[in-house]
């Protein structure tokens, strides 16, 4: 019953999130607040930030859960926090266009609150005990306080840094959380991980029926942020941290080749090597730029340039993959208890 | 839809993932239960964990570079 009830919670997440963002598709249009999408080749503009609604119904509906069932209000605070505190750091980047060493170390700060509470209520935030697949699992009650700053800034900035193409991150991460949930749904003994992935998947999956290709509606760095510290959140608060990572293997691709190109962080915007680039008839090309990043998109489209949809729909069957992986991953390791 | 490129992917995925798998299995059958140091004093604790720690990054190393490896050989290697 208490599953159902998670279920039933994160699944209102997705007319929350949908009503919200179209909200903001409104107010960001009369206050100015634009994007341009780079890759059409009309170059549409499009109302920027409006990925604030996945914040704000992460927030809001993890507060009425934790009202709902109040056994786990430690757990839902902590994630309340870290998505506020991604969805500040991310909105203040927005606005201020920050420096690229900023959104790595906001990460981190969004993890202290877990771990800060974790070390006050032992046993009640998170267990250090890391989950393996057919191995059982280990206890780490010294490190496991130390990483999770720096698993949620990983998350964080690994989100961020893949929503190059419309409706990439938004449907992405559902597609990601989809097979999460279902392994979850089959192996957790506790409602929170369920909770949290239903509304990981329903918030996304609200948003991305405006980012979608066409995009209506982009996330900007407060919705990909928020989302991004959300999943690495919910990945140690629901003990399915090893599924998570397999389930984003599309996101630890693209960072890990952006950063061992260029060795630093930065900006896309401040990039003077792009990765792709727009030709005449509205198709996307690798660049031969060889000092440019070896990211998703241009891996995808190093054989040849396609348009943007197909693209978008061959991230999403890697996605696909991933998440059957990291299903896969959750049944290997068993039923698990909090 | 790019399905050589999906084909390809979903190989390094795959590959990674067992590597994953067998990784972790790796730290916890054969670094774990194993103090390198007497577990006497909490400095000693810390010690032990630093190094087992120390391990998990050079197997994640390794993990890093078998992907790169496959990237590269399968997208890259003309250049």
């Amino acid at each position: 019953m208490d599953k159902v009830v998670a279920l039933l919670l994160g699944a209102i997440g997705l007319p929350v999130s949908a009503v919200i963002t179209r909200f903001l598709i409104s107010w960001n249009s009369s206050h100015g607040i634009f994007g341009v999408d780079v890759h059409k080749t009309e170059k549409t503009i499009v109302p920027e930030m409006c990925g604030a609604a996945m914040a704000i119904t992460l927030i809001v509906l993890a507060g009425v859960y934790s009202l709902v069932d109040p056994r786990y209000s430690l757990q839902l605070i902590s994630f309340i926090l870290v998505v506020g505190i991604a969805a500040i750091a991310g909105a203040l980047d927005d606005f201020r266009r920050l420096g690229g060493m900023f959104k790595p170390l906001v990460g981190l700060l969004c993890g202290v609150p877990v771990s800060i509470l974790g070390l006050m209520f032992p046993g009640q935030v998170y267990n250090p005990e890391l989950g393996i697949p057919l191995f059982g699992g280990f206890r780490l009650p010294i490190i496991y306080p130390l990483i999770i700053p720096l698993a949620i800034s990983v998350t964080a900035n690994t989100v961020n840094m893949l929503d190059p193409l419309n409706g990439v991150m938004a449907g992405g991460i559902a597609i990601a959380c989809a097979g999460l949930l279902i392994g979850l749904l089959l192996t957790a003994q506790s409602p929170t991980p369920i909770f949290l992935y239903a509304l990981l998947l329903f918030v996304s999956l609200g948003f991305y029926i405006y980012n979608r290709y066409p995009s209506r509606a982009f996330s900007g760095n407060v919705g990909q942020l928020s989302l991004g510290a959300a999943l690495g959140a919910a990945a140690i608060l629901g003990r399915a941290e090893i599924a998570t990572i397999v389930a984003i293997f599309p996101n630890i691709q693209n960072s890990f080749f952006f950063l061992s190109k260029i060795r630093r962080f930065t900006e896309h915007r401040r990039l003077t090597s792009k990765p792709t680039m727009l030709l005449p008839d509205g198709r996307l090309s690798s660049t031969p730029d060889r000092g440019a990043p070896l990211t998703l998109v241009r891996t995808i489209i190093s054989a040849g340039p396609a348009v943007e949809y197909d693209i978008v729909k061959t991230v999403f069957l890697l996605y696909l993959l991933s998440s059957i992986l990291g299903f896969l991953t959750l049944l290997l390791m068993g039923p698990f208890h909090l | 839809m790019k399905l050589r490129v999906v084909a390809l992917q979903s190989l390094i995925f795959t590959v990674e993932w067992g590597l994953m798998l067998l990784g972790f299995g790796l730290i916890s059958v054969l670094i774990v239960p194993y103090a390198i140091f007497p577990e006497t004093g909490s400095i000693y604790r810390f010690l032990n964990a630093g190094l087992k720690a120390l391990f998990g990054l050079m197997l994640s190393l390794v993990w890093l570079f078998i992907w790169d490896r496959q990237v590269r050989a399968f997208f890259y290697s003309k250049e």
